[in-house]
């Protein structure tokens, strides 16, 4: 095993006592004592979520870059269960013709083949956060927390104590975020200063802002507004909430829904959570969505930190092109045009959900669902899941 | 148009010479006049109103003056001295730089307008003071060390300007704009003779006061620009800002001829540009410009922009003064100054900052504001090589230039802060002296009716939510123009300027991109790191960028600045190859 800090290649015996023989620090984790990662693994793992140290990040995305690469290391045995499924059905042929032997290997294989494929097909994660938690913390003690790690600063006071007139102004666009850890990931990596751009939670954060810029928001007419959350029950309803809750958005902008849901799951497999509770169609779910939801989750932590940047960069160059087109092809009438919203339903049905019309009904006019934000190009290298899948 | 040198010390006078003849494209006159123990030269296109028609002289005084004033005077040269002494008068505008010798205080006097659109540069080398209005005139002294002045360069790598008052070669400063400086016995006292200041006005509180304000003092400022031309040119984007002067030129009954800027089909505002000439029945030239047409201006552009200037506009501009140019036009106006003043949409991403700010603890505002030029701050590991770094020196005071903006005590409000170092910085020592030089580059006065003093000082008076009124950018010059032009234009949300510059340098200037910032030259030059400047190249972004812009404008910015360091470090200065 290599030591991640002198890069000395050292043997099993000769770093018993956890430490490198060259260096004399020690190691965080010893696979051969029966710790599912290796130093070497963990420091891979930071250097993709903070873009070789240039983004900020959150444990969660480690969380998840952690369990894609032990996933990534149990589907290698593919080309194991092609060779075992062959062996078996060469036993079978065997025991068919009556020998015994090769039925008692058939026995020992079958079993085999059927847990490789159980390995094939599993899309929970195979590392539960508590466990995590641990080896994180290991992590930590033996080489100290990242630079670029997100760490929340105490907040003292709103700004406005500072600066009067901020509260007078507006922004272009709004990102709303089912959790806080989303808002500090976009936040932390400058996000709002390069899209004139107000980033909150859905549930107040951050606190000392929050109100300031929600009624910042209101002095907008033609805001933007895109809503980007997990595929959980409270993040897929999070897009309808904000166009219909006269808190938040009701008759003065229509959402575009950016965020995770059930009809992006396919290159996340082996990193869905199980979902604890029965989920029922509407406030922006469909039947279709329900029966998945009542099964897993997916975070939106799953996808590297930063993926998701980049996607919300595309999502807002997309509204922005569409704008761009719209003033060329017509003529609009004066700054205090409110946008009309029903003039101009968006499909919010996308991949899924042909059913649950009553959703539907509600989701034209208000809302507009911007699938390709993830999902589109995931084949791709720099797809929406890291070519993971 | 028009230049100015000179020398205060035991200099041969064929220096002032060679200091004019380093700047024959500024006029096809000059004239040298001096006295004991000091010299004036100045060159200028006679023939052209406005301008001072030689050094003038009376009694022991010389006073040599470049540009024009707003509004204009027969003489500039003449009048300086009265509108500058014993105090400088309160309403001096225009675009000059000045010089004036009273041979019998033994006293130089210089000046720069309030704005910097003119340039003046100063050196002291063995024991003998030389100013000029150009860098290169300073380098054609014999003997003056040409060494590049690293802490400037880092500066450019983050404003892609060099701001205040040093400049990329040791030992050669730049008076800042609204600056007088007196040399006296040897030592020169710098002083500065305007700024803005805020003083809300609470009659601007009713809009209609406002909007009548404002659109009386545009209109002056364009009024006070005509300089007796038959016909001018206007270079309309279709933004509100060049489209309110041309409806004002339209207005004082000016022949106008705009000129807009084409790059195919990746035009952003094309179509608005050709909506307001059509309204207002003025004659639109389409530039079409695309990356191969860089490549031969390139070296020519490099020299006449004098210091090394970063973003990648100034391509295309190049090529709109070389039309107007070549339409038979002596002087253009522009819309530039719009954002400044009014509250473009440079406030949002600092208004931004400054409310989700302080949650991680790491960025100041002056921070936040460098990051906002989207250059090589923060990427000082990745680009500079452990060579340029040491000659750095450390973290420079590229903050220091913001603080007295943006912690500024006596203006009450955040957008206002912003807006002074916007005008300050980005204003005046990027945008009107590159686009001054530009437009001289091609024989062109550039005219900036929005950097007018008396609207400057108007635009401090306003209520801030004038200017920026929700998300609504440069609200109080749309209550102007707003039944005077189409709405689609008054209204219309600004994205800004796009120059695809990414698919130029990747694409038609590829080769000579490649030859500036190829492997030989970077190890010839040995300041920043092959392999950051080869990802570039070769179409790669910074991890955390994902806008494709941003490869070409960082590109764009570094062969700038090699092409700058070969002609102005390697060359002296003097005209390069490929230079017309």
């Amino acid at each position: 095993m290599k030591c991640i800090r002198c890069g000395h290649d050292c043997k099993f015996k000769e770093r018993e006592n956890g430490v490198c023989p060259s260096c004399n620090r020690r190691f965080a984790f010893e696979p051969r004592k029966g710790d599912p990662v290796s130093d070497a693994l963990f420091d891979a793992a930071i250097k993709s979520v903070s873009a070789e140290g240039q983004l900020r990040w959150g444990v969660e995305s480690l969380y998840y870059d952690v369990c894609r690469r032990l996933y990534r290391g149990k589907r290698k045995p593919v080309g194991c269960l092609v060779i075992v499924g062959i062996i078996c059905a060469v036993l079978l042929t065997g025991a068919v013709l009556g020998y015994a032997a090769l039925a008692l290997g058939l026995i020992v294989l079958v079993p085999l083949f059927f847990w490789l494929l159980f390995v094939r097909l599993r899309c929970v994660v195979w590392l539960t956060q508590e466990k995590f938690n641990k080896l994180y913390d290991r992590w930590l003690a033996a080489h100290g927390p990242d630079k670029s790690v997100i760490v929340r600063k105490p907040q003292v006071q709103s700004p406005l104590a500072v600066e009067s007139d901020l509260g007078d102004y507006s922004f272009d666009r709004a990102i709303i975020c089912d959790r806080a850890r989303t808002v500090d990931l976009l936040l932390a990596n400058h996000f709002h200063f390069e899209n004139n751009c107000a980033v909150l939670s859905v549930e107040g954060y951050p606190q000392g802002p929050f109100e300031t810029v929600r009624k910042m928001l209101k002095r907008n007419p033609r805001l933007e507004v895109f809503a980007l959350h997990d595929a959980s029950e409270e993040g897929c309803k999070l897009a309808w909430r904000l166009a219909n809750e006269p808190d938040w958005f009701q008759g003065q902008a229509r959402v575009t829904d950016v965020g995770l849901r059930p009809c992006h799951e396919k290159p996340f497999r082996g990193l869905f959570l199980k979902s604890e509770t029965r989920v029922s169609a509407g406030g922006g779910i469909t039947e279709e969505e329900a029966k998945w939801l009542s099964r897993y989750k997916l975070e939106l932590a799953a996808i590297r930190p930063e993926q998701i940047v980049k996607r919300m960069f595309r999502a807002i160059n997309k509204k922005i092109d569409a704008e761009t087109r719209a003033t060329a092809a017509a003529r609009f009438g004066g700054f205090e045009t409110t946008h009309d919203s029903s003039s101009d339903g968006g499909s919010a049905s996308g991949d899924f959900g042909e059913s649950g019309e009553d959703s539907k009904r509600q989701f034209d006019g208000l809302l507009e669902q911007d699938v390709d934000s993830f999902s589109s190009d995931a084949s791709d290298s720099d797809g929406g899941a890291d070519g993971f899948g | 148009m028009s230049g100015i040198c000179g020398y205060v010390g035991n200099a041969h006078p064929d220096v002032l010479e060679r200091m004019l003849d380093a700047i024959d494209y500024r006029g096809d006159g000059k004239e040298v006049a001096t006295a004991e123990g000091v010299g004036l030269g100045y060159r200028w296109w006679t023939r052209r109103p406005g301008k001072s028609p030689g050094i003038y002289k009376e009694g022991p005084h010389l006073v040599a003056v470049a540009g024009t004033f707003a509004p204009p005077l027969d003489n500039p040269a003449k009048s300086l001295m009265r509108r500058i002494s014993p105090n400088i008068d309160d309403s001096l505008d225009g675009a000059f730089a000045g010089a004036w010798w009273d041979g019998q205080k033994k006293r130089l006097t210089l000046i720069r307008d309030p704005f910097g659109i003119r340039s003046l540069y100063h050196a002291n080398h063995q024991g003998v003071f030389y100013f000029a209005s150009e860098l290169k005139q300073l380098l054609a002294i014999p003997g003056i060390p040409a060494e590049p002045d690293f802490v400037a360069l880092h500066k450019y790598l983050t404003f892609s300007f060099v701001p205040g008052d040093a400049v990329p070669i040791k030992g050669i400063h730049r008076l800042l704009a609204g600056n007088s400086a007196i040399l006296e016995d040897g030592k020169l006292g710098i002083a500065l003779y305007f700024n803005l200041e805020e003083r809300i006005d609470p009659q601007f509180e009713d809009q209609k006061i406002a909007a009548e304000v404002i659109g009386t003092s545009w209109r002056e400022a364009v009024a006070k620009r005509l300089n007796g031309e038959s016909e001018v040119g206007l270079f309309l984007s279709g933004g509100i800002d060049s489209a309110g002067v041309a409806y004002f030129l339209k207005r004082l009954g000016v022949k106008t001829r705009a000129f807009t800027l084409d790059f195919g089909e990746r035009s952003v505002e094309k179509e608005q540009a050709e909506c307001v000439a059509k309204k207002l029945e003025i004659p639109l030239t389409h530039v079409r410009v695309n990356g191969s047409d860089l490549s031969p201006i390139l070296m020519d552009l490099v020299w006449k922009l004098d210091l090394p200037f970063g973003d990648a506009v100034t391509g295309p501009q190049y090529l709109l003064c070389k039309a107007a140019r070549e339409a038979s036009l002596s002087a253009v106006f522009n819309g530039e100054g719009g954002d400044q003043f009014f509250g473009g949409w440079t406030n949002k991403p600092m208004i931004s900052a400054q409310l989700f700010g302080d949650l991680y603890g790491e960025e100041s505002s002056e921070e936040l504001y460098l990051r906002s030029y989207h250059k090589f701050y923060g990427l000082e590991e990745p680009l500079y090589s452990a060579f340029f770094k040491d000659q750095v020196g450390g973290p420079g005071t590229r903050r220091a230039h913001l603080k007295p903006y943006l912690q500024h005590e006596g203006v009450s409000t955040f957008l206002n802060r912003v807006r002074l170092a916007d005008i300050s910085l980005k204003g005046s020592q990027n945008i009107l002296p590159r686009a001054e030089r530009i437009s001289n580059a091609w024989g062109l006065d550039a005219r900036v009716p929005l950097f007018d003093r008396a609207l400057a000082e108007a635009s401090f008076r306003l209520p801030t939510q004038l200017k920026l009124k929700g998300a609504c950018e440069k609200f109080v010059l749309k209550l102007v123009l707003q039944n005077k032009l189409p709405p689609e234009i008054v209204w219309r949300r600004k994205y800004g300027m796009n120059v695809p510059i990414t698919d130029w340098v990747l694409g038609p200037m590829r080769q000579q991109m490649g030859e500036l910032l190829g492997l030989d030259s970077l190890k010839r030059r040995g300041y920043f790191k092959p392999e950051y400047v080869q990802n570039l190249l070769e179409g790669r972004n910074d991890p955390h960028e994902t806008r494709k812009r941003r490869i070409g404008e960082k590109v764009w910015a570094l062969a700038m600045l090699e092409a700058w360091l070969r002609v102005f470090v390697d060359g002296r200065g003097k005209k390069p190859g490929g230079a017309t």
